[in-house]
């Protein structure tokens, strides 16, 4: 009792004890309150427990559980993306540039490689861009190959440059953005002075028949975006490579417009001659990119049906007589992109996505799950294929490994 | 001392230009220096681990969002201090509704076993022997305003200057305020400790 009597006493000095021991005190009052606590024990043990209790708290150190720093960046990541939609409504030219810068500043994502990527009309239902759209391949039911099939004389031969150039001038025209956009990506310009040569080609896996002469490449890859998110879903494991090389050059080749209401746009970018580098980023809606799955492979069997190479088909019955669904699977639209990718190169490339809420570079997996927790947002999803330069010998090519590398990951992933 | 801290800063104001002229994502650098501490604050707001996380990770979003607001006018902690204390306040006030009864039933339960354990029983009081964990159940019981300036200042460490900013008060109101939480959560704490003591020695 006699020591809450004190207590109430000592209470004038409290508040001086509180200021001293953050060190608030002036010299006098500091003077004033060490002479009273060396006599006063009521205050002393004041001074004490505001000190412990001062300590104690000063200890208490947590560790933040979550990874902060790359959700915090992969929200930035999606709102970037997000306000890319925006530039891509534009058709100004410039714009798309800052988007690309947007896109790969966000997606983090180092590169090289080599792919021409033509990927056909994308539409939104809802709304639909259309930006620095070259002429489009014909719109067939599955245009992709048909656009290949026009453009298989070009891989047949030698792939002269000058006789691209000339079908489609746009792309000239574009080589001083294009010019900027290099500059976007931070990697070092190709310096590789060897290119892989491809003297001809067809769609069969058999090898390259002469390697002697250096030729400028350009590969022209329809798909629409089934085939894309299949690429994300199926290609990923077989097409990653530890090999990154650097971009020689970036182009624009098409913007994609598609009657597909669940992607509101779609973006494809390529890096065409000595191109090692394709991104397509893909603004795709959550809730429907499950569905995408089960309505593309019954639309895709069809397709692919009717509209298969010849030299593949042939190739396909050659060897899988056995099996002829295989024919009128989806597989083989991959297995043909495949075969672009692995055109007269080893099939060493990267895809890599970006998803929402997940870290820059995440697997398929993740994007996956991504996508079933939420709903209805939209989905940036970027796709980066890269490829390794390589030059091939006529030994190396005569056997085609992705394919059955492929076919097993098909079965094993085939959507229901 | 001084030397590391002026380097700090300087690194941080270049930093902080940086991101606000495009670079974004150097903003991860900031967000891993100061999450650690951020978090620590966040949890004694709210006492439960994933809603500071989310507390925190709100705040930085907030913060990279308006960096072009950050004029450096204060420190850069400071600042998403500040940040903080609003995203706790909207928390609360959304969270408020639910849990307002819950949470003072936990708090009443918590002080109450905090006094039974204190009170009677010897055998139990050995459980509550750590200090630390007294002293955040006492914590626990003050009043918001008291809890947040003595986190600010003993868990934080930030200056009574740095305090006023950030919770928009004059220096002499941190002071007098400061003290009052520092004497209420004394009395919580140490009265008790003491009186149980003088108790059980009496027995």
């Amino acid at each position: 009792m006699t020591h809450k009597k004190d207590d109430n006493m000592c209470m004038q000095w409290a508040e001086l004890i509180s200021a001293y021991i953050d060190g608030q005190l002036d010299e006098e009052q500091t003077d004033e309150l060490e002479k009273h606590l060396q006599q006063c024990k009521v205050c002393k043990a004041r001074f004490e427990q505001y000190n412990r209790i001062k300590e104690m708290m000063a200890s208490d150190r947590h560790t933040c559980p979550a990874d902060i720093a790359s959700m915090v960046m992969a929200n930035a990541e999606r709102n970037n993306l997000l306000d890319g939609l925006d530039l891509l409504a534009r058709p100004a030219s410039p714009l798309w540039v800052k988007f690309l810068k947007v896109a790969s500043a966000a997606a983090m994502i180092v590169l090289a490689v080599s792919t021409i990527f033509v990927v056909t009309h994308f539409t939104a239902r809802e709304k639909s861009y259309n930006v620095n759209v070259l002429p489009p391949p014909p719109r067939h039911k599955a245009p992709s190959i048909l656009y290949r099939k026009a453009h298989r004389n070009t891989f047949s031969e030698n792939l002269p440059q000058k006789k691209f150039a000339t079908e489609q001038p746009q792309l000239l025209q574009q080589q001083s953005k294009l010019k900027e956009a290099k500059k976007i990506f931070k990697s070092p310009v190709a310096k590789l002075a060897v290119r892989p040569t491809y003297k001809s080609y067809d769609f069969t896996g058999s090898s390259p028949k002469s390697l002697t002469k250096i030729v400028p490449w350009k590969i022209a890859i329809c798909a629409d975006m089934p085939v894309l998110m299949l690429i994300k879903e199926q290609l990923t494991e077989f097409l990653v490579s530890e090999k990154i090389l650097p971009i020689e050059r970036l182009e624009v080749e098409k913007t994609i417009r598609h009657k597909r209401s669940w992607f509101y746009s779609a973006k494809y970018y390529e890096i065409s001659d000595d191109s090692h580098y394709a991104e397509i980023l893909i603004l795709a809606r959550s809730d429907k990119v499950r569905k995408i799955y089960a309505e593309l492979l019954a639309e895709q069997m069809d397709n692919a049906k009717l509209t298969m190479s010849k030299p593949l088909e042939n190739f396909l019955k050659s060897k899988h007589n056995e099996d002829n669904k295989i024919l009128a699977d989806y597989g083989n639209i991959i297995d043909k992109i495949a075969d672009y990718f692995s055109l007269g190169l080893s099939p060493r490339a990267r895809v890599t996505t970006t998803s929402v809420a997940t870290s820059s570079a995440v697997t398929t997996t993740q994007a996956q799950a991504t996508t079933r927790n939420t709903n209805a947002q939209l989905i940036p999803i970027l796709i980066v294929l890269q490829k390794e330069r390589h030059i091939i010998t006529a030994t190396t090519q005569t056997t085609k490994p992705t394919f059955k590398l492929l076919k097993r990951t098909l079965t094993t992933t085939k959507p229901k | 001392m001084n030397i590391a801290k002026a380097k700090l800063t300087f690194d941080e104001n270049v930093l902080i230009r940086k991101i606000q002229n495009g670079q974004t994502a150097l903003f991860a650098e900031l967000t891993e220096r100061y999450q650690d501490r951020l978090y620590s604050l966040a949890y004694r707001f709210v006492n439960d681990s994933e809603t500071a996380s989310e507390l925190v990770q709100e705040t930085f979003m907030r913060a990279l969002k308006g960096i072009d607001q950050f004029h450096g006018n204060s420190q850069f902690y400071t600042w998403l201090v500040r940040i903080l204390i609003n995203c706790t306040n909207s928390w609360r006030s959304r969270e408020q509704h639910h849990h307002q009864t819950i949470e003072n039933m936990q708090n009443l339960l918590l002080g109450s076993q905090a006094r039974s354990l204190m009170d009677a029983n010897p055998a139990k009081q050995a459980e509550v022997r750590e200090l630390t964990e007294l002293l955040w159940r006492s914590i626990d019981m003050l009043d918001n305003e008291h809890k947040q300036i003595l986190l600010l200042k003993n868990q934080q460490n930030l200056s009574y200057a740095e305090i006023a900013q950030v919770l928009k008060i004059s220096e002499g109101t941190v002071k007098s305020r400061l003290f009052r939480a520092r004497e209420k959560l004394r009395e919580l704490m140490f009265d008790k400790l003491e009186e149980n003591t003088e108790n059980t020695d009496d027995t």
